[in-house]
């Protein structure tokens, strides 16, 4: 056992030393804080763009207008209801209950703000309202959300955070670890077979299944190990601009600690399944060169698995994936994280990716053999001919 | 120490060709045998099936009292194997290289072993430098290290001076003379004649597959002159 860790180990210290390793690496932890401080950058611009404008809020028939009072509101009434011309960021009406309709334009920074000046207007009088959506008013209908706020519980900006969060957390991760393993995988198992260090480690008396397995546990740490590096710079990050841009997002809190072990598990699961079906790829190519439209054309395959995930939830669909081997690794991180991952589906998706991985390989080795996965597929004459190769 | 029956070994194709077709022979413990022979000859595929690199498709061979076809683990861990084609790791150093091979080996002490090999060689001055960035003698003392990392009784050496300057490949023999004089047994392939002349104590030739010749350097010299008139005269038209 103390063996192959050891073995494993050098496997690691060889690809890391490897500049595309560090690169797919450390690329997500060193961009996030970039977008972040790029984000604030902007919010900043944008945000005192939008102080230095007047704000005109259109109160319409049966709205009572003490809620409303003071600066810096500017009230006009009746009559002027534009909001296509951006000259009045809301109008606000009384929907004939104990409620008021909000119209805003959604794509307008100062129109939002106006919304959140009224919303506050009505929180501080204690006000029941719904905020629905309008159509009328001169809006066009791509320009307008609807929103069914209430506004009592005050914690909507969080947990729009927490869906943004989700929905990205599950491709980035899944992307993340097909990029990080790919290049590992190439050093470790075609740039070796063109170097010929490769026949030197065969001509060891280690059996070719411990060669296959600490060159395929080293892609695996390293596509999770990224993984997880841009799963906590992406969260970082998010929490990072809650705070800033959202009042309540303090009230969010920590994932728990059940969540981390999870995540893992679920993280070093699937970079188990993505690496064996990266090396199996490589098995057709003998050089770097060829290694990399094969390496190419496996991550577009596997895209599709990947972003499944953000699409399932979008769609309703999320939880046909949960037996789905690459494609329940973001849907189910994301649960993870906002503690919503049964032990059911932790146990349905770490069993399939268990028995996905040994089916394969199983496979694989009836039909082409372990050594086939070191030393590279055997290739049909007419394909040796046509890249001109020799015996 | 070295049984070779009866290998045989055909690559498919349009126009199989039969790379190996019958080669028997024998080396002893402390015994150098070259094997000769022109490009294409089999050369290669007969050593590359003794490390089972290749499987044999009739015949077998053992090594130290291992089979090839039913003990090829056991097989490995008897030799050494050093080739043209067997590289080093490049982004290893060197002394990360010998302990890695010590645990591939299944060494006791992996990291004790390096050491001693490191100073037998005379590597420690550049032992921590990466292989990639070794010259090619520095590269031949790290690899003929690997290549005894787990002290094998038998070595199969396949032109392993192709590319070395004279010092170096001086140097390389005097390695092959001290193993012998261990009680190792070695198959030295080579083109070098002169080579063959100062190792070897004998020499099978072979020529499309089979052995057209197994007989002493003494004995050669002794027929025809030299190794080189001796190999002529068993492969020339």
């Amino acid at each position: 056992m103390f063996r192959v860790l050891f073995l494993i180990r050098t496997e690691l210290i060889r690809a890391l030393r490897d500049g595309n390793t560090l690169l797919f690496i450390g690329f997500p932890v060193l961009a996030y804080p970039v977008l972040i401080w790029g984000t604030l950058q902007l919010a900043m611009y944008v945000g005192d763009s939008i102080d230095d404008q007047p704000l005109q809020i259109v109160l319409l028939e049966g709205v009572e207008p003490t809620w409303l009072e003071g600066e810096p509101l500017v009230f006009a009434d009746g009559g002027v209801v534009d909001l296509d011309a951006g000259r009045v960021q809301a109008v606000v009406s009384s929907d004939g209950g104990e409620g008021v309709e909000v119209r805003y334009r959604s794509g307008s920074s100062p129109s939002r703000r106006a919304l959140g000046i009224v919303e506050e207007r009505l929180e501080r009088h204690g006000e029941q309202r719904l905020v629905n959506e309008a159509l009328d008013a001169g809006a066009r209908e791509s320009e307008v959300i609807a929103l069914e706020l209430e506004i009592d519980t005050g914690d909507d900006g969080a947990a729009v955070l927490m869906w943004i969060l989700g929905l990205f957390v599950g491709p980035l991760s899944s992307i993340t670890i097909l990029v990080s393993t790919l290049s590992p995988a190439i050093i470790l198992f075609v740039v070796e077979r063109e170097q010929g260090s490769l026949e030197t480690t065969l001509t060891s008396s280690a059996s070719r299944a411990t060669v296959v397995l600490t060159r395929l546990m080293a892609c695996a740490i390293l596509g999770a190990v990224a993984a997880l590096a841009n799963i906590g710079a992406l969260g970082l990050t998010i929490a990072d601009l809650a705070l800033l841009l959202v009042e309540d997002a303090s009230t969010l809190g920590a994932p728990p600690l059940t969540a981390f072990f999870a995540t893992l598990l679920l993280v070093g699961s699937g970079s188990v399944v993505v690496s064996t079906m990266i090396m199996l790829s490589l098995s057709v190519a003998r050089t770097f060169r060829e290694a990399q439209p094969v390496g190419s054309a496996l991550l577009l395959v596997l895209m599709f698995p990947a972003i499944s995930g953000m699409l399932g939830t979008l769609g309703g669909w999320a939880d046909r994936l949960v037996p789905i081997p690459v494609a329940h690794i973001g849907l189910l991180v994301d649960r993870a994280i906002r503690s919503e991952l049964t032990l059911s589906d932790l146990g349905v998706a770490l069993g399939t990716d268990l028995l996905f991985v040994v089916t394969v390989l199983a496979l694989w080795r009836w039909v082409f053999g372990v050594d086939s996965l070191l030393s590279g597929l055997s290739r049909p004459a007419w394909i040796s001919t046509l890249l001109g190769e020799s015996r | 120490m070295i049984e070779v029956s009866q290998l045989v070994k055909v690559f498919p194709g349009p126009t199989p060709v039969r790379a190996v077709d019958g080669v028997s022979f024998e080396v002893h413990a402390g015994e150098v045998v070259g094997l000769l022979g022109v490009n294409g000859a089999g050369k290669t595929t007969t050593l590359r099936m003794l490390v089972t690199l290749l499987q044999p498709d009739s015949g077998t061979a053992r090594i130290n009292g291992h089979d090839i076809r039913s003990s090829p683990d056991q097989v490995r861990g008897s030799l050494g194997f050093l080739s043209v084609t067997t590289g080093l790791y490049e982004r290893l150093t060197a002394r990360e290289m010998l302990v890695s091979f010590g645990y591939l080996q299944g060494v006791d002490d992996p990291r004790g072993r390096a050491e001693a090999l490191i100073e037998r060689f005379d590597i420690t001055d550049f032992a921590d430098q990466r292989c990639g960035r070794l010259s090619t003698g520095m590269k031949q003392k790290v690899s003929i290290a690997r290549s005894l990392v787990h002290d094998p009784p038998v070595l199969i050496l396949d032109e392993p001076t192709v590319g070395l300057d004279v010092l170096v490949s001086q140097s390389f023999l005097q390695f092959v003379e001290s193993a012998r004089d261990d009680g190792r047994a070695i198959i030295y392939s080579t083109h070098m004649m002169s080579e063959v002349e100062r190792l070897c104590d004998r020499v099978c030739i072979i020529h499309e597959g089979k052995i057209q010749g197994d007989t002493t350097v003494e004995a050669m010299m002794t027929q025809h002159g030299s190794v080189e008139r001796a190999f002529l005269a068993a492969v020339g038209p």
